[in-house]
C-alpha cells in the first residue's frame, strides 16, 4: 500500500518584490490506485501542486509523505533518487526525445534507473504491447501522430513500474478521439498495474474517467468531488 | 553504455553541418600536431645520426684544452700524441668497432681565382673509412686516398672554376707559426646531406697534413664508433682507468656535441607546442559552443529526463561523452590524416633544398627533411584531441544540470 498523503501544502512564489501564494493550505490524501484529477482554471495552482507531489519543486512549508515515508525533507538529489524510482511523467507536449525511436524512448527510463541492468527488450516490448504500439517500436517520434506520441509517453512513464504517475494536461494536445484514447489507455493501465495516476485538465470528457476530482481555485482546494 | 553511446552519436550528428564545422579545428589541430612532431623527430634523429655519422663517431678523445664551443682549431692547443696503451686499449676492447684519428686544421682553399675558407680534415683512409660514413658518399667512388689528393664538401665545389683533377693549394699556418701552403690534387667531392661537412670540409692524407703542421705524430682526437649493442656509459666506465692516467686528455660524447641540436629541437618544439595548443584551444572553444548551443536546443529533453530522475552524474557524462565523441572523431581523422603524413615524411622526405640553399637551419640537415612515424605518439596526438573534447563541455554539461527543472519544462 503506497498512499500519498499532503498536509498543509504551501506554495510561494518571488514575482520582483511581491510574493504569489500558488498552494495555500492544500491537504489531501490519495489513495494507492487511485485515478485521481486535479481540475481548476489556468492560476488555480493545478501544475504548482503535481510539481510539488511529483517532487520537481518543493513547497514553502507543509509536508508530503508516501505511506510514512516524509519527501518533503529530501535534497535535490534524494528527490532525484526518489523520482527515478518512483513516479513516472506524461507532459502535455510529449516530450520524447526526438533522436530515439520509440523503442529507445521507452528504454530510456530504463537506462536511467539502476534497478534495471537486464531485460531491457522484454519489459519495453511488453509495454509497447500494452499501449498498443508495438509495431511502430522502431519509428521516430516525428513519424507518429499527437495520440500514438502521447502513447509512447504513457509507455515511457509506466515501464519502470512506478508507484505513482503524474500527467499534466494529458490530452490538451490531442482531438477528442484520441484523448478519449489516451484516457482509456491510462485507465486500463491504473487498473491492470494498480498504478496511482494524478493529472490535471480543464477538459469535462476528461474528468469523467477518474475516481475523484479536486477543484483547484486560486491555490486552495474548492471541492473534492 | 552502448545505449550512452548511441545517444551521443544520434545527437551529435543532429546537425552535421555544425558538427563538421567544430570538427575542422580538432582535426587541423590533431594532424597539424602529428606532422609537427613527426618532422621534428626526424630532424632531431637524422642530426644526430649526421653528428654521429659524419662528425662526431660515438665519442672522441681530445686534449683537455679542446671545447665543443671554441671555433678556433689551434693544433698547438688540441694537439696530443696518443699514448700506447690508449691504442692498446681501444684495438683490444671488444665494444670498439673502430678508432681513427684526425688532425683538424683551419685554411684557404685556392684554385688559383678564388680563395674559400676551409676545415682542412687529415685522415687515415682505411680507420676513417670504418669509423665514419662519409667515404661512403664520395663522388666518383674511392678505393685509397693518398697523399697530394683532396676530397671536399660539394658545396665547396660551386665556389670554385675548376674541374676534376685540378690542382688546388691549400694555404695555412702550421705549428711553428709560419704562413705556408700546399698543393693537392681534387680526388673528388663528398656529398652527406650535412651543411657542416658539405659546406666547408676538405680532408687529405693525415701524413701530409702532420707533415705540413709540423707536428710529428700529434693528432687532434681519436674518433671511436662503438658496436651498436653496446651502451656509452657502459664504454666510458670500462676506459676510465685507463684514461685516468692522462690527465691532459679527456672523454666527448656524440651527446656533448649534440648539446645545440637539441637546444634547438626543444625551443622548435616549444614554439609548436604554443602553435598548436591555439589550434587545440580554438577546436576547444567550437566544442563548448556546439555543447552550449546543443543544450539550448535541448532544454526541455533535458528537463524531461531530469524530470524523469536522471541523475545529475547521468546528464553530466551524456554530455562530457558527445564532446569527447566530437573530440574523438576529430582526433581520428586528424589521426589519419597525421599518420599519413607522418608515413610520407618518413618514407620519402621533403626536399626543401631549393629552400634552405646556404641557409643554417641550425640542423646538421639539408635537402630531404625526414620525419618520423611514431604509432604511440599518432595515438597520444589522438588521445589529447579526445581530452580536448571532454574539458571543453565540462563547462556547458554543468549548466545542462544546474538549471531549475520547472523552469526548463515550462
Amino acid at each position: 500500500m503506497q498512499d500519498v498523503r499532503v498536509e498543509n501544502i504551501v506554495k510561494d512564489y518571488k514575482v520582483g518584490d511581491i510574493t504569489v501564494r500558488a498552494l495555500n493550505s492544500i491537504s489531501l490524501v490519495i489513495k494507492k490506485g487511485s485515478f485521481i484529477s486535479v481540475a481548476g482554471p489556468s492560476g488555480s495552482g493545478k501544475t504548482t501542486l503535481l510539481n510539488i507531489i511529483g517532487c520537481l519543486d518543493k513547497p514553502t512549508s507543509g509536508e508530503i509523505f508516501f505511506d510514512d515515508e516524509r519527501i518533503s525533507g529530501y535534497d535535490d538529489n534524494m528527490l532525484t533518487y526518489f523520482r527515478n524510482q518512483n513516479i513516472g511523467f506524461i507532459f502535455q507536449d510529449f516530450n520524447l526525445i526526438p533522436v530515439l525511436t520509440v523503442y529507445e524512448n521507452v528504454e530510456f527510463s530504463l537506462a536511467i534507473n539502476p534497478k534495471f541492468r537486464k531485460n531491457h527488450k522484454k519489459l519495453v516490448e511488453e509495454m509497447l504491447d500494452m499501449v498498443g504500439i508495438l509495431e511502430l517500436r522502431n519509428r521516430f517520434p516525428k513519424e507518429l501522430s499527437g495520440g500514438q506520441k502521447q502513447r509512447v509517453a504513457i509507455a515511457r512513464a509506466l515501464v519502470k513500474k512506478p508507484i505513482l504517475v503524474l500527467a499534466d494536461e494529458p490530452t490538451a494536445n490531442l482531438d477528442s478521439e484520441n484523448a478519449k484514447n489516451v484516457m482509456e489507455i491510462m485507465k486500463k493501465m491504473n487498473r491492470d498495474l494498480n498504478t496511482t495516476f494524478i493529472f490535471s485538465t480543464h477538459d469535462k470528457l476528461v474528468m469523467d474517467y477518474a475516481d475523484d476530482i479536486i477543484h483547484l481555485r486560486d491555490g486552495k482546494i474548492l471541492q473534492k468531488v | 553504455m552502448i545505449f550512452w553511446i548511441k545517444l551521443a552519436f544520434k545527437n551529435i550528428f543532429r546537425n552535421k553541418q555544425r558538427t563538421f564545422l567544430t570538427l575542422l579545428p580538432i582535426i587541423f589541430g590533431v594532424t597539424l600536431l602529428i606532422v609537427m612532431f613527426s618532422l621534428l623527430d626526424g630532424l632531431n634523429r637524422d642530426s644526430i645520426d649526421n653528428l654521429i655519422n659524419y662528425e662526431s663517431a660515438t665519442l672522441k678523445i681530445v686534449s683537455k684544452n679542446f671545447s665543443i664551443y671554441d671555433k678556433k682549431i689551434d693544433i698547438n692547443r688540441v694537439g696530443f700524441l696518443v699514448p700506447d696503451e690508449i691504442t692498446e686499449f681501444l684495438k683490444n676492447s671488444k665494444m670498439v668497432e673502430s678508432f681513427t684519428p684526425e688532425i683538424i686544421f683551419t685554411g684557404n682553399l685556392f684554385d688559383g681565382i678564388n680563395r674559400l675558407p676551409v676545415i682542412v680534415k687529415g685522415i687515415d683512409f682505411s680507420s676513417f673509412k670504418k669509423t665514419f660514413k662519409t667515404l661512403e658518399k664520395t663522388y666518383p667512388k674511392i678505393d685509397d686516398f693518398e697523399n697530394g689528393e683532396i676530397l671536399i664538401g660539394n658545396d665547396v665545389l660551386k665556389y670554385l672554376e675548376i674541374n676534376y683533377d685540378s690542382t688546388f693549394i691549400i694555404q695555412s699556418r702550421t705549428s711553428g707559426g709560419t704562413f705556408d701552403a700546399f698543393d693537392v690534387k681534387l680526388l673528388g667531392v663528398v656529398s652527406t646531406g650535412n651543411p657542416n661537412i658539405d659546406r666547408a670540409t676538405t680532408y687529405v692524407d693525415i701524413d701530409q697534413a702532420r707533415n705540413f703542421l709540423h707536428i710529428g705524430k700529434k693528432v687532434s682526437n681519436i674518433s671511436i664508433k662503438l658496436k651498436k649493442e653496446t651502451s656509452l656509459y657502459d664504454f666510458m666506465k670500462s676506459f676510465e682507468k685507463v684514461l685516468s692516467k692522462y690527465p691532459d686528455l679527456k672523454l666527448v660524447t656524440w651527446e656533448d656535441f649534440a648539446v645545440e641540436i637539441k637546444a634547438i629541437d626543444s625551443a622548435k618544439r616549444y614554439s609548436s607546442s604554443i602553435l598548436i595548443f591555439v589550434f587545440l584551444l580554438i577546436g576547444g572553444v567550437g566544442i563548448a559552443n556546439t555543447i552550449l548551443l546543443s543544450i539550448y536546443e535541448r532544454y526541455r529533453e533535458i528537463g524531461t529526463m531530469r524530470a524523469m530522475g536522471a541523475p545529475n552524474n547521468v546528464i553530466l557524462k551524456m554530455f562530457l561523452f558527445e564532446g569527447a565523441t566530437i573530440g574523438f572523431l576529430g582526433s581520428f581523422i586528424g589521426m589519419v590524416l597525421g599518420g599519413l603524413i607522418s608515413l610520407y615524411l618518413y618514407k620519402i622526405g621533403l626536399d626543401f633544398s631549393s629552400v634552405i640553399k646556404d641557409i643554417d637551419i641550425g640542423y646538421p640537415i639539408k635537402n630531404i627533411f625526414r620525419g618520423s612515424f611514431d604509432i604511440i605518439s599518432i595515438l597520444k596526438s589522438g588521445l589529447f584531441g579526445t581530452f580536448v573534447g571532454i574539458i571543453a563541455s565540462f563547462y556547458p554539461a554543468r549548466r545542462a544540470i544546474k538549471e531549475n527543472i520547472i523552469r526548463i519544462l515550462k
